[in-house]
């Protein structure tokens, strides 16, 4: 997929797990699990908005365009 | 997870598909016994075959009508009817079993495909690819079905609507075009990427987050 989600890196830097990230943002673990493993077809603005809110992040600190070879 | 209450339409739909179902698997099983049966010259010389004929017929003495003091003169054509070959022949009985059998095979695998379907959707199972890969398949089986008869019909008047020779009436070339089946297949074809599209949609609002 051409758009990759670094979740999972800025929970690292940030050393937070992903079921405080869900608690905080108040999304359920299945959802956000599906964000980080990259099988998502569409992010709503306000989950993104939550996500950038809570991990004091950019949308593209999160979300990252590589082109498909 | 509470269940949705079904409308009655769905529930007459799957008994019906579901009652129907069974009684298109007896008629094929009668099929088979019927042509082990006569591939075994079981029936003896007494077998009354009883088959449409795939091609319209002209009736060649006129009629009359008297209106407004005149008399109108009238026709009977293009009319469908059934044939029956009186004590028919072993060897036509034979490959009139294996019609019989064939278009009974092509009937059932539509209603396994349709029982299949209309089960899902009783079940709540609408929008998934494979339900919709169902109804694909039954607009796949239409055209085989409309095929078959298409050329069984042909094969009908060539070699032996064409060949009958009646006092009263002459058989015409036109041969029963099936058309219902064939818009019927299309119809679902269509339909088929109607849902497929819902699947698609479905599946996008599942995975957005």
């Amino acid at each position: 997929m051409a758009i990759v989600v670094n979740l999972d890196v800025m929970l690292a830097m940030r050393k937070m797990s992903l079921t405080e990230l869900s608690e905080k943002v108040g999304i359920t673990m299945a959802n956000l699990s599906i964000l980080k493993k990259g099988k998502a077809k569409a992010i709503r603005f306000s989950t993104l908005e939550s996500i950038c809110d809570v991990l004091d992040c950019q949308p593209g600190d999160i979300l990252e365009f590589r082109k498909e070879e | 997870m509470k269940s949705e209450k079904k409308p009655l339409s769905i529930k007459i739909i799957y008994w019906l598909t579901q009652i129907t179902f069974w009684l298109v698997v007896l008629v094929f099983f009668a099929a088979i016994a019927i042509n082990v049966a006569l591939q075994a010259e079981l029936f003896g010389d007494d077998m009354q075959l009883h088959t449409v004929l795939p091609v319209q017929v002209n009736y060649t003495e006129k009629g009359t009508l008297h209106i407004d003091q005149t008399v109108q003169e009238v026709a009977f054509v293009e009319a469908i009817g059934k044939l029956h070959f009186i004590n028919t022949n072993e060897y036509l009985a034979k490959w009139f079993g294996v019609v019989l059998l064939v278009a009974i095979f092509i009937l059932l695998y539509i209603f396994l495909m349709f029982k299949n379907f209309i089960s899902n959707v009783y079940r709540g199972i609408i929008f998934e690819r494979y339900n919709i890969r169902m109804l694909q398949k039954i607009s796949y089986g239409l055209v085989g079905l409309w095929l078959f008869f298409k050329v069984y019909s042909w094969l009908f008047y060539y070699f032996l609507a064409r060949h009958i020779e009646f006092e009263h009436l002459e058989i015409t070339g036109d041969i029963n075009s099936y058309g219902g089946i064939l818009l019927a297949a299309l119809l679902l074809w269509v339909l088929s990427h109607i849902f497929m599209r819902g699947v698609k949609l479905r599946e996008e609002q599942e995975l957005t987050v």
